[in-house]
This record gives structure tokens, C-alpha cells and sequence, in this order.
């Protein structure tokens, strides 16, 4: 184990004096940012995004796509900028508290959680189902029983994370890579040069099914491309050069997902009308599968394997990070706030995490955990936008090192509220009563932790960075 | 074939499981709660240091 105090590495494991301090490991750089940053978001590719097709049809899903993209654009600046600040395990959770407050904080906390546990269970059930359509298209005869690879899923990639950071996402960059490169292999293969040849998009493309408000419906879904890009901040505390690497590594995703997301849609809409295009669980496989090419199925049942594992790897990691970091600082039972004196991990906040993602993706529709994502996403982009705002404000530039500084403040919080704004609107139409719950229970949540947990919270201990005093203060 | 997938399935998580299960509470019980949980935000430990701690 690696004592942070003395500098002394001890050989045998044995109880430790309280002098002694045990942390997160710091061995990652911006190709393993970009690699946590893609491979959380890259599944949205593989799936879901698609439904964003059922809400408005093709036209408005790629509308969706790009306002999206705007969007998480936004986003992916406003956090390089304060991460490269803010260099600490919980990510947006430290930005918030250090930014606003400990209310902030804790809700942002709990958005993280919830986003990257509802999507790490969305992982999960297209695991299940893809190995099922797999299964049954190879021939072979029975039931396969997909909750038993759902929890194979989330149990093993649980065990990775336990084990190790930087074997875990070195692994994740890997088959992130593999994934890409099926998308790509498979833009190549429909051939683009000769429209009508394998694509038919004049033939599938049927306008606005359901007019501007299918537009404004899509944008739901459109989020699902690219959700999850915020959470390379996660792995601040275990990067060599935050500053550096983060900020790279972040932005570099965002146009590999830019790119990505486009070739998606370019391929999905030219070979399935979109009244099929906008329920399939796996809409890349199923557009492989279209073409006839045996090969062409089995590398994109790869690729959507590898996303999907990819994904809910790298959800793991952050949802695990976002609750070890609320623990070390009370705003959750300082019991998960552990670290694993051998692997270096937030072990207690990985198991407990378990037996919960399990529970939810063999009881829940894919849908349904999808929207349980993006809204508690939207509403951490939410607090994301005024932090920023409230961040420049309290110490402007010049006033702390900043790694890098976002351009064009503050259009891009500006936009990033309004688009945010949109989107809760897009969900009210489609799941409004499952809004009004979530709404309902981050409220209650704030009032637990009003009223009973921030008086377990030391707060001298909440302001970590070496900043100077705000302007004003 | 199929029932056999299902079957390696379950038993491959539950081992997994339980190993994480049977190694967190024997974490638990070799060190001190304030040992384990010390780790300060943004503290750094020296990659160097952290791979050559692992490897040991």
C-alpha cells in the first residue's frame, strides 16, 4: 500500500496508525480521459438515441442530434475549464461545492449517481438483449435467460473497477477504439458515394411525421448521444496532469462523438423506415444485420458488445467516485468514503452499487432507465451552467490558474440553459409524471439533507482548493 | 447449450459476487476505519511511487 504522508512504501499489510493517509492513484493520461469520456457515451450510438426517431421521426432526430451537440458543446468547455480548476475525485460534485455550496453539491452528487447508475443499468439491458438476438440468430434453440447476463455484466465490470483504475480504463480505451472502428467500418460499407445502392434515403426519409413539436420531442432522446461525456471529470484525482489532460482528453471525445453521432444517423435512417428505426434496441446490429453481410453482423454484435461494456465500465467508475467523494465529506455515512489500501479504489461504494443496478435492470424498461438518466443529467447541466456563471464571477480570470479557459463567456451558459430548458420540456411531453417524481424526490433528498445530515458535515473541511478569497467576499 | 450459457452466467457472477463481498469485509477487519478512510481531497500520490506500491 502507498502511504501519501511519509512517502514509504509499507511491504505487509496490517492495521495503519491514523498518522498514515491512503488515496487514489494518479496514473492516468488524456488518452485514458478520452478513452472514460467515449466509452461512457459511445453505447448512446449503439442505442437509444433511435428513440428520438420515434418521438419525431429521422428529420428530427438528426434536428435533435445537432442542438444536442450544441449543447453538450457547451458543456464539454464550461467543464474543461472549471475541472482544470477543480482537480478531484467527485467531478461536478467538488466543482459545485467549492463553486455555490453544499446543497448544490449534494444534489449534484445525487444527479451523478443516478445518471451514471440508470445508464450503467441501461448498458445492461442491452447486454441481455443483444446477447439474446445473437443467441437466436446464430440458431440456437431455448430461452436464453437475459437477467443472468445483465447482472454477469454489471457484476464483472464491477470486479475490474475494484481491482484497479488504470487496468480498467486502459481496457476501456481499448474496446472504445474497437467500437469506433465498427461505426466507421460500417459507414464504409454501406458505401455513402452511391446513394440508392444500399441506403435509400430518398426513399425512407418522410419529413415531420409529427411536424416542429415532433423536433422539440426528439430533443429527449437526442441527449442519449452524447450523454456522459461530463464524466472524464470523475477520474480528476487518478490523471498525472488534470490541467492538461482533462481539458484534452474531454474535447476530443466531444468530436469524436460529434462525428460519430452523424455517421450513425446518416446509416440508421437510409436503411430502416422510422417507424421501426425509432423502437429497435440495437439499431446499428439491426442496420449490419440489414445488409446481408455475415461479417458486417458480427463485427457491429462486437462493437455493440464493446460499447455497452465500455459504458457501463466507465459508470462504475464515476457513479463509485461521485458516492466515495459525498462519503469523504459526510454528506453520505463517511463508510463509503474508503479507500482500498491495496488497489487503490472507493471499493465500499463500488459493491454497494451492485445488488442496486442489478435490482433496477431486470425490473425496468430500457426507456424508462434512459429518461431516469438524462434527467438527472439535464438537471446536473443545470447547476453546471450557473456554476460557471457564479464561478467567473467569484474569481475571474487572472485570479487562480485556470488550465484553460472557455471561450466566449457566457454564451455558452446562456445556451446551455436554454437548451436545457427545451429538453425539460421535451421531457415533460413524453414522461411528464416520471419528471414530476424525480423532481419530487431530489426535493425530499434536499430536505433529508438540510435538515438532518449537514450537521455531520465538518464544515471547515469543505474547501479544499487553494484559492483566494472570492472577489466581494 | 443455451440452458448451459445461462447456467456459467449466474455462476460466474455470483462467484464474482462474492469475492468482492469476502474481500471488502476482510479489508474491513485488517485495517482501522480511520486508516481507511483518510484519503483527502485531491491528494496526490506519485504514479511512480503507486505502480511500484502495486507491483510489491
Amino acid at each position: 500500500m502507498t502511504d501519501v504522508t511519509t512517502g514509504q512504501i509499507a511491504g505487509a499489510e496490517s492495521a495503519a496508525p491514523t498518522s498514515r493517509r491512503v488515496a487514489l492513484k494518479r496514473v492516468l493520461g488524456p488518452a485514458h480521459v478520452w478513452g472514460l469520456g467515449v466509452g461512457i457515451v459511445l453505447v448512446g450510438e449503439f442505442m437509444g438515441w433511435n428513440f428520438a426517431v420515434g418521438k419525431g421521426g429521422a428529420i428530427a432526430a438528426l434536428t435533435a442530434c445537432w442542438l444536442a451537440g450544441i449543447l453538450y458543446t457547451c458543456v464539454a468547455m464550461i467543464d474543461s475549464e472549471v475541472t482544470s480548476t477543480v482537480a478531484a475525485a467527485g467531478g461536478q460534485y467538488a466543482q459545485a461545492k467549492h463553486i455555490i455550496g453544499p446543497l448544490a453539491a449534494f444534489n449534484v452528487g445525487l444527479y451523478l449517481v443516478m445518471a451514471y447508475t440508470m445508464l450503467e443499468v441501461s448498458n445492461a439491458i442491452v447486454t441481455g438483449d443483444l446477447i439474446e438476438a445473437f443467441v437466436h440468430n446464430m440458431g440456437f434453440v431455448g430461452d436464453l435467460d437475459k437477467r443472468a447476463f445483465m447482472a454477469l455484466t454489471i457484476v464483472f465490470l464491477s470486479f475490474l473497477n475494484y481491482r484497479g483504475v488504470l487496468a480498467t480504463l486502459t481496457l476501456n480505451y481499448v474496446i472504445t477504439a474497437i467500437a469506433f472502428a465498427a461505426i466507421l467500418v460500417l459507414f464504409v460499407a454501406v458505401k455513402p458515394w452511391a446513394p440508392g445502392e444500399t441506403l435509400k434515403h430518398s426513399d425512407l426519409l418522410t419529413g415531420l411525421p409529427y411536424g416542429g413539436l415532433g423536433i422539440l420531442a426528439a430533443m429527449h432522446f437526442g441527449l442519449w448521444y452524447y450523454l456522459g461525456i461530463e464524466g472524464t471529470t470523475q477520474a480528476a484525482e487518478e490523471v498525472r496532469s488534470p490541467a492538461r489532460s482533462l481539458p484534452l482528453g474531454t474535447m476530443t471525445g466531444m468530436m469524436t462523438l460529434l462525428i460519430a453521432a452523424t455517421l450513425t444517423w446518416y446509416v440508421c435512417s437510409g436503411l430502416m423506415p422510422w417507424e421501426y428505426l425509432g423502437q429497435a434496441v440495437t439499431p446499428l446490429y439491426d442496420a449490419a444485420r440489414l445488409t446481408g453481410s455475415g461479417p458486417l453482423e458480427l463485427l457491429l454484435f462486437v462493437g455493440t458488445l464493446f460499447a455497452t461494456l465500455a459504458s457501463a465500465n466507465g459508470c462504475i467508475n464515476d457513479a463509485s467516485r461521485a458516492w466515495f467523494a459525498m462519503g469523504r465529506d459526510r454528506y453520505m455515512p463517511v463508510w463509503f468514503g474508503a479507500v482500498h489500501p491495496r488497489y487503490h479504489t472507493p471499493y465500499r461504494s463500488i459493491v454497494f452499487f451492485v445488488p442496486i443496478a442489478i435490482l433496477f435492470a431486470v425490473s425496468t424498461p430500457l426507456d424508462q432507465t434512459i429518461t431516469l438518466s438524462i434527467l438527472s443529467g439535464l438537471l446536473g447541466y443545470t447547476i453546471m451552467a450557473l456554476g460557471v456563471i457564479i464561478f467567473r464571477r467569484k474569481w475571474p480570470l487572472g485570479s487562480i490558474s485556470r488550465g484553460y479557459v472557455h471561450p466566449l463567456h457566457p454564451l455558452p451558459a446562456a445556451l446551455l440553459l436554454l437548451l436545457c430548458s427545451v429538453t425539460y420540456l421535451a421531457v415533460f411531453l413524453g414522461y411528464g409524471t416520471q419528471l414530476l417524481a424525480m423532481m419530487a424526490f431530489y426535493i425530499a433528498a434536499s430536505a433529508w439533507f438540510v435538515l438532518h445530515r449537514y450537521k455531520y458535515c465538518r464544515r471547515g473541511d469543505q474547501f479544499t482548493m487553494p484559492w483566494p478569497r472570492p472577489k466581494g467576499y | 447449450m443455451i440452458l448451459a450459457m445461462n447456467l456459467c452466467a449466474w455462476a460466474a457472477a455470483a462467484v464474482l459476487a462474492l469475492w468482492m463481498l469476502w474481500d471488502m469485509l476482510k479489508t474491513n477487519r485488517a485495517y482501522s476505519e480511520a486508516y481507511l478512510t483518510s484519503s483527502a481531497e485531491g491528494e496526490i500520490i506519485d504514479a511512480e511511487v503507486g505502480e511500484t506500491a502495486a507491483r510489491r
